[in-house]
């Protein structure tokens, strides 16, 4: 049963939904009331990648690429259509005892603290269900509490607390098991930046101290960049790109960013045959460079004007993700 | 045996939890408890058609026996969580309990069960100052009668859970199963003795009603406590109920199975 190789593994996997569709009205309810209509939704289309025991993995895409259906279906929330996944060597839809240990699903939008009790009843709760020892749980509670500073917590009714607050208290409750493989959906979502650095201090010191295995999806790029050395990129269900996230802007951004400052201004129309002007300050200015041409372009510009200073960087990875997820690019 | 000691103790801190949380809501707790009290109003009605003489087979004792009891034995076996049920899979609210090592119908099963202790301090001593105080009215208090009654409401409430748990599994394909569960709620009332004892039915009512999942839900509860129900059927009766309880069970366990393979998991 055990799988050496790799924590997570997807092969070939595919989850259609079928949606049913009405227009909007009384003659459109009537409508459908009668005869239903029906599409099939591509949600998760024949995916494949596998994620090493102790990786965190950046899982992106817009809103509906399919990344939240993935985590259902590696979590055995969902079945899939077709395809093939195991976790730690399990098919997670069997949802088995073993695997359900050893496995987190968290959700930034969603909790499972009960609402009306103080945060500690649930942990108590979960302590049984997941069958932790007492003194294992003491530990663990202490260790999170120094990570999560969530003892103060603790007592305060759920719905009492701020939603960063709520939101420690969320991971302390999803991690009291110490799951192998965490799957994150959006933790920091609608926290402020304290909240949001903290989190990801704590998703970086949780992976260090029990070698987990992390999938995690966010919208904030600094969730990724600070926590992830491995991006997989997915778009209408397809995956895009699957590698290193220092290799993302050179494999899917076509352009390099030159940042010139002169020691006299400079007209902009002698700026135009080096590049897309993007900023343009009379002696400063930016330009986007085909990625090939860069060091050819640069050396040009620097004999053809009085530059003080040259950069010659990859775009960030922000504008690198909204390139790839733009309506152009989709078309392409 | 390990599994056991732990299924044992999740069925406590369960148990503990939703315990915690109903007395969170103390005023709220209450004014659920006394909106039940339709048996009040219903012994009400039929004192007044018993003044002039019994009412088939009821005579004023036996109506005050009957609705006491029903007072207070439809809080035991009484679960509406049909409705959540329904509603949680409809909204994707299962998501949670579906990823605990803790079979999720468990929850379901203990959440009503925490708050039946307090209903019983509630009406059991006016039950018990009614039987002392007024000379007509009887119920068997023999210690074989409490181990039937026990098994009976044991039963009644197991049938509660299933039925209500097979509807509100129709939510995986029919996305709002909540008026089945309803429907049920009003076929229960009125087939389960809760507003009518069965046996003032038409004759010809008695004959079906007697073997349809209904009455094992409360009735027969109600006919063994006030010794409607002869000692000699009490095993047959009891044994029907049982059957009705298999049925459902594996109604339940096949509609689960295929169920949660087309579970759209939707929201979060």
């Amino acid at each position: 049963m055990a799988d050496t190789e790799a924590a997570i593994r997807v092969e070939h996997l595919k989850r259609y939904y079928r949606v049913h569709h009405r227009r909007p009205g009384l003659w459109g309810a009537l409508a459908s009331f009668v005869r239903r209509e029906y599409t099939e939704v591509r949600a998760v289309d024949d995916i494949s990648f596998q994620v090493q025991e102790g990786e965190i993995v950046g899982f992106l895409g817009p809103n509906g690429a399919g990344k939240t259906t993935t985590l259902k279906v590696l979590s055995g929330l969902l079945y899939p259509t077709s395809g093939r996944v195991s976790v730690l060597g399990f098919t997670p839809y069997r949802r088995e005892k073993a695997f359900l240990k050893q496995i987190t699903l968290i959700m930034g939008q969603k909790n499972q603290l009960i609402w009306d009790l103080p945060a500690g009843d649930t942990f108590l709760l979960n302590k049984e269900i997941y069958e932790i020892p007492d003194r294992e749980y003491e530990r663990t509670l202490a260790e999170l509490d120094e990570l999560l500073d969530i003892a103060p917590l603790m007592t305060k009714q759920v719905r009492k607390l701020s939603l960063g607050e709520r939101m420690k208290c969320e991971l302390a409750a999803a991690l009291l098991h110490r799951p192998r493989v965490l799957f994150l959906d959006e933790p920091t979502i609608g926290l402020d930046v304290t909240m949001q650095a903290k989190i990801r201090e704590f998703i970086a010191a949780y992976n260090q101290r029990y070698g987990a295995t992390i999938l995690l999806t966010s919208h904030y790029m600094a969730d990724v960049t600070a926590l992830c050395e491995r991006v997989i990129i997915i778009h209408r269900g397809k995956l895009l790109y699957d590698g290193p996230l220092s290799d993302l802007a050179e494999r899917m951004a076509p352009y390099k960013v030159l940042t010139v400052t002169f020691r006299h201004p400079v007209p902009v129309e002698n700026l135009i045959p080096f590049g897309e002007v993007v900023t343009y300050e009379g002696v400063r200015a930016v330009l986007h460079v085909p990625r090939e041409e860069t060091a050819q372009r640069a050396a040009h510009l620097l004999t053809q004007a009085d530059v003080e200073d040259v950069t010659i960087e990859d775009p960030p990875i922000e504008r690198v993700i909204a390139t790839i997820f733009s309506p152009e690019a989709s078309r392409s | 045996m390990r599994g056991t000691y732990w299924l044992l103790r999740k069925i406590r801190a369960t148990l503990i939890v939703y315990w915690a949380r109903a007395l969170e809501y103390r005023i709220v707790l209450l004014i659920w408890i006394l909106a039940m009290s339709v048996p009040l109003v219903m012994m009400a009605v039929w004192l007044q058609m018993a003044e002039k003489g019994d009412v088939g087979s009821f005579s004023r004792g036996d109506f005050i026996a009957y609705y006491m009891a029903n007072l207070l034995i439809v809080h035991l076996v009484s679960t509406w969580h049909g409705l959540e049920l329904s509603h949680n899979i409809r909204r994707g609210e299962l998501n949670a309990l579906l990823l605990k090592p803790f079979h999720p119908l468990w929850i379901y099963a203990l959440r009503p069960l925490p708050t039946k202790p307090l209903r019983i301090v509630l009406f059991l001593p006016p039950m018990i100052l009614i039987t002392y105080l007024l000379p007509d009215v009887h119920f068997d208090l023999h210690p074989l009668t409490w181990v039937a009654l026990l098994a009976s409401m044991i039963l009644a409430y197991a049938l509660m859970f299933l039925i209500q748990t097979s509807l509100a599994l129709l939510s995986f394909w029919m996305v709002q199963a909540e008026p089945l569960v309803m429907i049920f709620f009003h076929l229960h009332m009125l087939f389960s003795g809760y507003l009518v004892p069965l046996a003032l039915f038409p004759p010809s009512w008695v004959r079906t009603l007697m073997w349809l999942p209904f009455r094992f839900t409360l009735s027969v509860s109600l006919e063994i406590v006030t010794g409607a129900l002869p000692r000699s059927e009490w095993i047959p009766t009891l044994g029907t109920g049982l059957g009705w309880v298999v049925l459902f069970y594996l109604i339940t366990a096949f509609l689960w199975r295929r169920g949660i393979r087309v579970y759209t998991a939707v929201g979060a």
